[in-house]
């Protein structure tokens, strides 16, 4: 993973975490470091799941759940960090109907980027005001990353009552790539300039370190997190086999 | 000759045709209506089937009799039917789909998921004399019947009974469509190929493609109370549908079965019982499929069963209609409509509070009957869960792909389903065996052309195998069977 406080904050209010079986990145939200608590918060509850011998994809939401109970008690302790919260997504390995499978969840605007067979796929869909203009065909992607509103979340953890995560389920392949990200990387670099630096870079922390520094480059306004991780694991012989037809139906079937 | 891409042609008659660029409705309505006006309003949008249809039930079923309403959008071609009007799809290999209600007071909703070449839609009114087709490209117009051609490099011309040719008004006239002197095509030989139907003796297709047929009732003054508890009234059973004789052919692996018709859900079943207007003791764990089981701490569940983290159900709330776009919501909302990921859509509230479509009858969760509203937009809820027998629950917030190596997925834009891989040692589950698909309010099984097929038993019935790339709709309690080890159940969430 890499991380950069960017030219303008002072203090990096992400957090990323890196384990065996969950990568996330979280970015938060508040004045006075407050944004800082919130994100350290949620990455330490998604923390938690690495420590699991088995994971499953509701033990992710549950996850998100205390951390979103943990920001609100805390805004009730210290009311001066009233308003703060964290955009969180990020990959996990679950066991699921008996193999495993990737869970990708997401609460806000950070995104989660697949990368295989040369071709770059967001696999998530913001949270935000500027994704639903988009999506409605009001502005273009494009116009979505200066637009001025860019940066109005409509679900962080942190509010009441919890908001519900994306949580996305599908099996691993060999060879692929994530990136997951805050959105000081997306609103910096197009997804081409993404795709360019992952062809590029073969070694995921260089690749993360590259990513950041390009949009670092590119004016970043925001601090912009990063982690790559990349799938090599080898090929599951049994999947690819053709289907072993069985004998044609006949009357015993009810 | 050369068709442009899409062609559209019409034959004169007392009926009212709109015609859109990707949606066609043909109603038995005075063109000079209101709802035509609204209706082409709608169709003009592109909107989906169920707002045109919510349209023209907010009027009331006295306005219009009869209507057949199709979209045909990418693979998908939904079509529904009221009263006497009918639809044929034609396919690039000539076979003809004939669609039509059963009585006058049904009506017929289907999803189709194969290529066409075109389409006719048809009322069938007695005033009406035959008369030629003349092409249109997009409007309202009397008519008795509409011809939509899809694909221009066939030789398929749209079909009319033996008239005399009538020269077409438009500049360039297709000749494709005056060289066409012949009858109808003559339905389809019984030798079809496995993959598209049982031959029958019938001229329609009843048994090869799900079929939801209700009888609506006219609007009339309801009661308050809820039916879930009570046996089902005379009113609401299905209207009788004549099995259509059937030839089993010697060629297709599977049966369809003559019984095939899906009830509506409010047939009783007699171990439903909802005190509080929630499936207690149906539903044991759906931790997954809630997002705040863990956030509401004043909602204790009893063991063993369901930790909802739903408020109580409320009466229709306007405020949890809304979309808000705002970054932060203090107001408790409604977490099903206010959260969730679902598309937007026209909706209706059962009294317990339970969205459903725009067009309900009763509710699918609960079996309380719909009282009359205007629907309303919210974002359409997780509407079920599937129970695998793995032991793992998937939420349907998004559809699902089975298989034993199914296909890499795809991005956020378009379909984003989740995506899984069943074990299958014996390889008996093919790569991509199946897929459960949410169109609109209904839960969609379609088997992708699997090898060994793929079987649903419905409550109450025995194990169908369904036909490979055709829609048919889930009802709760179903159980999907992929090899004789793997199977699981669709149950309806709120």
């Amino acid at each position: 993973m890499a991380s950069d406080r960017g030219r303008v904050r002072e203090v990096n209010e992400d957090s990323a975490i890196v384990r065996n079986v969950v990568f996330a990145v979280a970015d938060g939200m508040g004045g006075h470091a407050a944004g800082e608590v919130a994100s350290g918060m949620a990455t330490a509850r998604v923390n938690q799941l690495g420590e699991r011998a088995t994971l499953k994809p509701d033990d992710v939401r549950d996850a998100l759940a205390l951390a979103n109970q943990d920001i609100l008690a805390s805004v009730e302790r210290y009311p001066e960090r009233a308003g703060m919260g964290t955009t969180i997504c990020g990959l996990g390995l679950v066991g699921f109907a008996g193999t495993q499978h990737w869970v990708v969840f997401n609460l806000g605007d950070c995104r989660v980027y697949r990368f295989a067979e040369d071709n770059l796929v967001r696999m998530t869909v913001d949270h935000s005001e500027v994704e639903e203009l988009v999506a409605s065909g009001a502005i273009t992607s494009e116009a979505a990353r200066t637009h001025p509103r860019r940066h109005v979340v409509t679900r962080a953890l942190g509010m009441d009552p919890v908001p519900d995560a994306d949580l996305r389920v599908f099996p691993p392949t060999p060879g692929e790539r994530f990136v997951i990200c805050s959105d000081g990387l997306f609103v910096e670099l197009s997804d081409a300039e993404i795709a360019d630096v992952l062809r590029t870079e073969p070694n995921p922390q260089q690749a993360a370190e590259a990513l950041v520094s390009r949009a670092v480059e590119a004016g970043g306004r925001d601090n912009v997190t990063v982690v790559v991780v990349d799938h090599l694991a080898g090929v599951d012989e049994s999947t690819t086999a053709d289907t072993e037809p069985r004998r044609p139906m006949g009357a015993d079937r009810t | 000759m050369s068709w442009s891409t899409r062609q559209v042609c019409y034959s004169a008659g007392s009926w009212t045709a709109v015609v859109g660029e990707r949606l066609w409705l043909l109603a038995d309505l005075a063109a000079a209506e209101p709802l035509v006006r609204r209706c082409w309003d709608l169709v003009q949008a592109d909107t989906d089937v169920d707002e045109v249809i919510a349209a023209i039930m907010h009027e009331g079923f006295r306005a219009v009799d009869s209507f057949a309403v199709l979209r045909h959008h990418g693979e998908t071609t939904h079509v529904v039917i009221r009263g006497s009007a009918e639809v044929r799809l034609y396919t690039p290999t000539e076979e003809v789909v004939e669609l039509r209600t059963a009585g006058a007071a049904d009506w017929v909703d289907r999803s189709l998921h194969q290529s066409f070449s075109g389409f006719r839609l048809l009322g069938r009114s007695p005033t009406d004399a035959a008369s030629g087709a003349l092409p249109v490209v997009g409007g309202v117009v009397r008519a008795a019947a509409l011809d939509v051609l899809l694909d221009a490099s066939g030789s398929w011309a749209p079909p009319r009974a033996a008239v005399p040719e009538v020269a077409p008004a438009a500049p360039a006239p297709p000749t494709a469509l005056a060289a066409h002197t012949g009858p109808e095509p003559a339905h389809p030989p019984m030798d079809l190929p496995a993959s598209t139907s049982v031959a029958e003796s019938g001229p329609t297709y009843h048994d090869l493609f799900q079929e939801t047929q209700g009888a609506m009732r006219e609007s009339a003054p309801y009661q308050a109370e809820s039916f879930y508890s009570a046996p089902p009234s005379p009113s609401t059973t299905p209207a009788a549908v004549e099995p259509p004789s059937t030839v089993t052919p010697a060629v297709p692996e599977w049966r369809p079965s003559t019984s095939a018709t899906l009830q509506p859900v409010d047939t009783d079943v007699p171990d439903r019982a909802y005190p509080s207007g929630r499936d207690a003791g149906l539903i044991e764990d759906v931790s997954w499929a809630l997002p705040d089981a863990a956030a509401l701490p004043s909602h204790q569940p009893s063991s063993g069963q369901v930790a909802f983290g739903y408020p109580d159900p409320r009466p229709h709330s306007d405020e949890a209609g809304d979309v808000s776009l705002t970054v932060r919501r203090q107001r408790p909302v409604v977490s099903d409509s206010a959260e969730s990921n679902g598309p937007v859509m026209l909706a209706t509230r059962c009294p317990k509070g339970h969205l459903n479509a725009s067009d309900a009858y009763s509710c699918r969760v609960c079996h309380a009957r719909v009282l009359e509203q205007i629907p309303s937009p919210a974002a359409r809820p997780q509407l079920g869960v599937l129970r695998l027998s793995t032991g793992d629950v998937i939420p349907l917030d998004r559809g699902v792909i089975m298989g034993r190596d199914p296909d890499v997925p795809a991005g956020h834009d378009g379909e984003r389903p989740h995506v899984v891989r069943l074990p299958s040692p014996g390889k008996d589950i093919s790569r991509r065996h199946l897929e459960v698909r949410l169109d609109g309010w209904r839960v969609l099984i379609v088997d992708l052309g699997s090898t060994n097929g793929t079987f649903v038993t419905s409550p109450g019935g025995s194990a169908e195998q369904i036909p490979p790339h055709s829609g048919r709709a889930l009802e709760h309690g179903a159980v999907v069977s992929l090899a004789d080890d793997v199977s699981f159940t669709f149950e309806v969430t709120g």
